[in-house]
Order: structure tokens, then sequence, then C-alpha cells
């Protein structure tokens, strides 16, 4: 099982699409040339799938090993942060890291919108 | 004499008597253009250099072109630069700078002026409109509360329909018998006229007032917006007809083509991964994807980048970097999908431009206001009231509201009008600025994108001037090998092999000395690091600031282009002297160039110090120096160039570190020594001076007991 198949009830469907109190909120970035690092941050997942959104001139920028215990342990979600851990682990690259955890996000945000009825 | 790349003339607008007059260019042509021309007529026309508000009726803003203004030089021609005293810095406002793109400085030009001295204050609100060598004062009132569109579209209104309407031209000679004169070039145009203005931010006098050009040219940074509204001077519009005389067009269209031939990405074979800056594909640049790829590129008069676009969508159109994203951050907040994400972000660049307000304020201040407001610090009846609706907070309309209440002095925007570190102070939220919740690096500026705890050219040259550099020369070398590594791709250039190429450009101070940009810890403190800021204070003042070189193409120090990967900086067939030779016929060196930066660069410390500038006061905002960018925190790495223990270069991570204050101190001192600057105060002596031909300049420091001792 992994995160695309893993069932999601309706506590984890509301949990991945709640926005998170400031204080559990996880820094990101985005490096886009000439202006440089843009800082910033995402308190759900819905707002981690725009950030990571590939764009072709800029690369999102945000700590990969940090990311899956946020996921675990703020969100709530352990499937989609074992998933997280999972395509780190086999990508040849940051960016192909990114690419796939956007992936598994973005299906991850729109099974819990299917499974609330948002 | 013809003046070449000059127009011959300088607007000189006296706004407290509603007069106008005419100084002659010439006597100031050792000054190039742009900073180093505005500089001097600061100088002369400023009677009072110790003011540190640019709110103050001594006040003198210039509006300055270059000699490669409406020119064919490769993105060199497009640019135009502001400067007087600025407007909500901390802990003073200096003598500072701006600048925009887009067709103001080549109407400018030619309408026959190279340069607008603005004096005094009118007693109430005017415009200026400029037809050629006929120039009226204008009144405003119906435009004062305007925004910027609104503004630029009623002056053209009010300057009615080009004459022959069915031919679409405008024709501007006095008299039938003068439009038959050849030399006069007919005096008819097809171009609608360049208008500069303010909207509100710069009429309510907020530190946020920006002027704006067109739909989104425009110059943020010092602002000048409110420095226009001190003067109840809403506009100024320009058209003409004249020509620009150069010296060599020849040698001008052959370095363009040696330009297109040589360093540039050809069209049939694009290297979309290439590293260099002239010679990159030409692209718009946003900092989220538009939404729509219905669009065409817009670029400045002659620029060969296009960094700009305009949508079919209708929104969003001239606006380029940062503005494209001051409010993506909060969007993330509410948007659903990545359409809403990027229309409300593109809708939200159209406000910032439409009140003329700078965007660049919310960079890292946006973040500080958000945390204030989820910590509880900063809403309705809490400690910092506000009564804007803080649960709407990434929504347009919040958007529209912030900024408009900022632009209006209303709400918090009663407190950030006099500058934002300001407003830190007033509201006891110091410690912010120490434990890095607001990163306002310094003179009260945001922190740009670039770290100036890893990128050092870019933190100490802000700091040891006057404002967030924004001065892109080297941050590539950031960006290509840091996406290299994302991509886990191979380098196209191995690190050693890389600075030898730069530092072979970096004549006089530190060519061939590739230590000069070892920013390693072992390394970032010393007298290399010292030469490489040097050099990139005066190259900037020069050929970027004066000559107007645009900062997102040049310099080009090394470009995957070219078979010994050497870019065209300060090469012999396309570098920026050519094309400034091939203009003007002064016939200098790239390194002369270097050197009229360096006098146009003690000129401006020279006024700084007049203003009460000591080296005590050049300091980082606390948080440099006590709070490190958590490792990875923002991007996993911050790759340069450095040398290892063995002395061998490689690329090397620098995120994670902070600023030692005692070992910058010493830097300081190494750095004031090597400019020639007095250590103890960082004032500029009498022997410096007289060398750069600035004897006058010495006087006024001595009478103001503001002359640097000199040195052993």
């Amino acid at each position: 099982m992994n995160a695309t198949t893993a069932p999601m009830d309706a506590e984890t469907a509301r949990r991945i699409l709640a926005r998170l109190p400031h204080a559990q909120r996880f820094p990101v970035g985005r490096l886009v040339p000439p202006v440089g690092l843009l800082q910033s941050s995402i308190r759900s997942l819905g707002e981690l799938e725009l950030a990571l959104r590939p764009e072709p001139r800029s690369l999102a920028g945000l700590n990969l090993q940090r990311l899956a215990a946020w996921i675990e342990t703020d969100v709530g979600d352990p499937a989609a942060a074992a998933g997280v851990r999972d395509v780190t682990e086999a990508s040849g690259s940051y960016v192909e890291a990114c690419r796939a955890i956007y992936e598994l996000i973005r299906d991850r945000v729109a099974a819990a919108r299917r499974v609330t009825g948002t | 004499m013809t003046l070449y790349g000059y127009a011959g003339k300088i607007l000189h607008l006296d706004l407290t008597n509603r007069r106008v007059a005419e100084v002659g260019t010439e006597k100031y042509r050792s000054w190039g253009g742009g900073h180093g021309l505005g500089a001097a007529l600061f100088w002369d026309f400023c009677r009072d250099k110790t003011i540190t508000d640019g709110r103050h009726p001594a006040n003198v803003c210039i509006i300055a072109t270059s000699p490669l203004n409406g020119t064919p030089v490769p993105s060199g021609g497009g640019r135009c630069e502001v400067l007087g005293v600025g407007v909500g810095m901390y802990p003073i406002s200096w003598f500072t700078r701006s600048g925009f793109g887009g067709r103001f400085s080549t109407m400018l030009k030619h309408a026959g002026w190279d340069a607008i001295v603005i004096e005094g204050k009118a007693s109430s609100p005017v415009w200026v409109d400029i037809r050629n060598e006929q120039v009226e004062i204008r009144d405003a009132s119906g435009l004062w509360g305007q925004d910027t569109w609104a503004t630029q579209l009623a002056i053209r209104e009010s300057m009615g329909a080009p004459n022959g309407v069915e031919n679409g031209w405008w024709d501007l000679n006095a008299s039938a018998a003068e439009a038959l004169d050849p030399a006069r070039d007919q005096g008819r145009t097809t171009q609608k006229p360049a208008i500069l203005t303010i909207g509100p931010a710069g009429e309510n006098q907020t530190a946020a007032g920006s002027l704006l050009h067109d739909a989104g040219n425009g110059a943020g940074q010092g602002g000048f917006g409110a420095v226009w509204g001190s003067k109840n001077l809403k506009a100024i519009s320009v058209i003409g007809t004249g020509e620009i005389p150069v010296a060599d067009a020849k040698a001008l269209l052959r370095a363009r083509h040696v330009t297109q031939q040589k360093y540039v990405t050809p069209i049939t074979q694009p290297d979309f991964a290439a590293w260099s800056k002239i010679g990159n594909v030409p692209s718009p640049l946003f900092m989220n994807p538009p939404p729509t790829d219905q669009r065409r590129p817009q670029a400045c008069q002659g620029c060969i980048a296009g960094c700009r676009a305009r949508f079919a969508v209708g929104y969003g159109n001239e606006s380029t970097c940062q503005e494209t994203a001051w409010y993506l951050p909060a969007v993330r907040r509410v948007a659903k999908s990545a359409k809403e994400l990027a229309e409300i972000n593109l809708r939200a660049a159209d406000v910032v431009q439409k009140y003329g307000h700078n965007s660049f304020l919310f960079q890292t201040g946006l973040h500080w206001l958000e945390h204030l407001h989820e910590e509880g610090i900063l809403g309705p009846g809490k400690a910092i009231h506000s009564e804007l609706p803080w649960e709407e907070y990434g929504t347009l309309e919040f958007a529209e509201k912030l900024i408009h209440a900022l632009s209006h002095r209303q709400d918090i925007g009663a407190d950030l009008a006099d500058g934002w570190v300001q407003a830190a102070y007033k509201w006891g939220r110091e410690e912010d600025l120490r434990t890095g919740h607001m990163q306002f690096s310094y003179w009260g500026m945001p922190e740009h994108g670039y770290d100036p705890r890893a990128e050092l050219e870019w933190g100490y040259g802000s700091i040891l001037g006057d404002r967030d550099c924004n001065e892109h020369c080297f941050n590539i070398i950031f960006t290509n090998v840091t996406a290299a590594f994302a991509f886990a791709k191979p380098m196209r250039l191995e690190a050693q092999e890389l600075v030898g190429i730069i530092a072979g450009k970096l004549s006089p101070y530190a060519k061939d000395r590739p230590e000069v940009l070892d920013f390693g810890d072992a390394n970032m403190y010393s007298e290399d690091v010292a030469q490489l800021v040097r050099w990139h204070r005066h190259y900037t003042r020069f050929y970027k600031q004066s000559a107007l070189f645009c900062d997102l193409r040049w310099p080009d120090f090394y470009n995957t282009n070219t078979p010994d990967q050497r870019g065209a900086t300060a090469s012999d067939d396309a570098g920026e002297h050519v094309f400034w030779n091939a203009v003007t016929g002064d016939g200098i060196t790239f390194e002369e160039g270097i050197e009229r930066g360096r006098r146009i660069w003690n000129l401006d410390n020279a006024i700084w110090t007049l203003q009460g500038r000591h080296r005590d006061m050049v300091h980082f905002a606390p948080y440099i120096y006590e709070t490190p960018f958590e490792k990875g925190e923002l991007f996993p790495f911050y790759m340069w160039p450095c040398r290892d223990e063995d002395g061998l270069w490689r690329y090397t991570d620098l995120m994670g570190r902070t600023l030692d204050k005692q070992k910058f101190e010493e830097f300081k001192t190494t750095f004031y020594r090597l400019e020639g600057w007095d250590v103890e105060s960082g004032w500029p002596t009498r022997t410096l001076l007289a060398g750069l031909g600035l004897a006058e300049v010495a006087d006024a420091l001595e009478k103001a007991g503001r002359l640097g001792k000199e040195g052993p």
C-alpha cells in the first residue's frame, strides 16, 4: 500500500485540507533567477501542492527530510509522509524528488477533496 | 561641437516659481550620464545637502538619461535613472537612486533633453507637459487622486488626438515652414507620449510611493513617489521628434552584430541551459506562471530581452520580476487551483502598479505582517490595532484593501508610511529585527533574494552603499551552479575554470585574482573580497547606473555560447566600453569606465557624509549577525565556488551561517583603506577627492567639519 492507494477516511481528508496554525507552518522557498530565493511558508497539503507545482523557470525550495516529518506529525497523514520518504530516497536528484512529491501530494489532495466533496 | 549621444540640454523645473529653464549638458559631460550626471546635478542644485528626508522642500529630484538611450545598444538603451534624497530608509534616508525602463528616457532625449532637474514645491498639484523644446507646467488638480493608469490616460486625452488623425501622427512643428525643414526630422511621430506619474501612495507621501510609467515600469526603491508628492508634482509627459547623434554608427552596429553572432544563444539552435547573461534566450520574467500562454513579449526600447509581457487576459500587463510575486505566498492560503493562484497573483500586481506602491517592501514585509497577525499582535483591538479584514488574507479583495490603506496612510498605513523599520520601533517590535521575523537587513529595506550572509558582494555592497543594491552582476554564479546541483547535472564550468574566467574581467583591482570570489568562511572578511566589492561598486556606478546597461543582461562574465566561454563584458569586440565609445566617441578603455564609476561613487559618499553618515552606523540589522538561516530552510543548498583547505576550488554550500560583527568591522576598515577613506569615520579625504577632480567637494566637507583625516 502506498500514498496513492491508501484508503482515506473522512478524518484524514479533513486534516489534509485543513490549514494548520501559524506556529506549525512549514518554510518553503523558490529559486527564481534572477531574483534569488523567495521565502514563504505553507500550512496545508493544498498549499504544498501549489508550492511544488513545476514551473519552467524556477525551482521549489524545501527541506525534503523535514517535509516528511511535518506531513506525518503536523498534518497527520502518515501514508503521504511515507510516500514522500520513499520517492525522496528513490529519486536521482532534488528536482526529480520535488516532481515526484508534487504528483503524490496532488493526488492526495484530490482524493481528500473527493472524500469531503469540496 | 557635437555632443555625441547627448541631446545637449538639461531641463530645470523650478516648481515653486513655476519657471522652466535650460542648462547646457556640456558642463556635465565628464560624468557620463544617468547616475553620474544626476549626482553632479544634485551637487550643484541642492542647496542643503544635510537633509535626511526626501520630502523636505530643499530636496532636488533628478531624472537622468544616458548617451546610450535611444540607440541600438543591446539591453542598454531603455533605462532611466532617478536620484535625490529618499524617503523611509533607516536610520537616515540617504541620497539614493532608483531606475525604471520603458520608453521615457528615449522619448526625453528625442524631445531634446538629457535630464530633468526638479526643484522646489508647487503651490498646488501640477503636471509637466514636454513637447520637444516646448515645456509647460499645467494644473493637475483634476488628476490628483487618480491612479497611475487613469492619470496617463487622462493626460493623453487632455493632449487631444494627434494631428492628422487619419495618419495617426503627432505634428509638433510650430509652423508649416518648420515642418518642411529637413533638419528637424519634420517634427512628426507616431508614438504616444511617455508619461511618468505617481499614484495615491506618492500623493500621500508614503515611503512606498513609486514612480510609474506605462503599465508596469516602476521606480520603487527610494520612495521617489513621495518626493514628487511632496512637491505637488503628479506627472511628467514627454513627446519628442528629434534624433540622437552617434559618433560611429558603423562601429555601433558592428558591435551589436558581434553580440548577436557570438554571444547570444543562436535562435536556430537555442541552448536553454546556457550559462550567460547577455546570451540567454529572451523570455519574460514572472515569479509565477501566468494564467495564459496567450501573450506577447514587451521590452524596454531597444532591448533584446523582453522581460515583460502583455496578456490576452488583459491583466498583469508589463509587470515583471518582484511585483509578480509580492502577494503569491498569501494567495496560496486561499487558492484552490493553479489557475486561481495565477489570476489573483497577477491582478495583485496590477493593484500595486495602479496605486504607485512599491511592492518590494512586501518581499519580506508581508511575512512579517502575517506573523504579527497570526501571533495575535496585529488585528482589531490588538496591540497593533488594525481593522483590515485579516481573515480575508490571500484574497484579491484583501490585497486591494491593504494597498489602499497603505497608500492613504490609513489603518497600519499611518505608521508604515514613514518607513517599515520606523514602524517596528514605534510598535515596540525591534526584537523582530533580532529574531529575523522582520528581515529588513540594510537601511530599513527588505532583504533581497540573496542572503547577505552567503552572497557577500550583495550584502556588503548594500550596507556600504545607500540601499539594497539590486545589482545582479555575480549571483548567476549561485543560481546556475545551484540549479545544476538541484538537477544533478554535470557542471558546464568547473569551479576553478569559472572563477578564472570571471577574474580575467575584473580589471583593474581584481584582474586575474580569482581569490576575490572566494566567499568561504576563511576568506569572507579578507582584502580579496573587499577588492571585489570595490570593483562591483565602481562598475555598477558607471556602466550600470550611468551608462544604463540593463542590470538583467550585464555584465556578461562567462558565456557558454562562445568557444572560449568568455562573455561580452570588457571584451574588445562587444564590451560595454565598445558600445559607449561607438555612441559617444570618448575612446575610453574598460578600466577608464571603472575609474569614472569610482569618481561617481565618491561623490555619492561625500553627499552621504554631509547628510551625517559615519562608519558607526554602517551595520546590518541584528539578525544578520545573530540568526543563521537554518540549513536548507528555503532551498537545500547555496552553492558558490570556494577554496578548500588544500587551496582547491570546489563548489561549496554557504547556507546557514551568520556574519561576525567584529570581523565585519575589520572588513570595513580594509574597505575604507582601499577606497582612500578615513578608516575611523568612513569620510573621504581631501587627497582622494582632489585626485578625482573634486576639490570643491573637499572644500564643502571641510566647511561642514566632515572631511576625513588623511591616512598614513
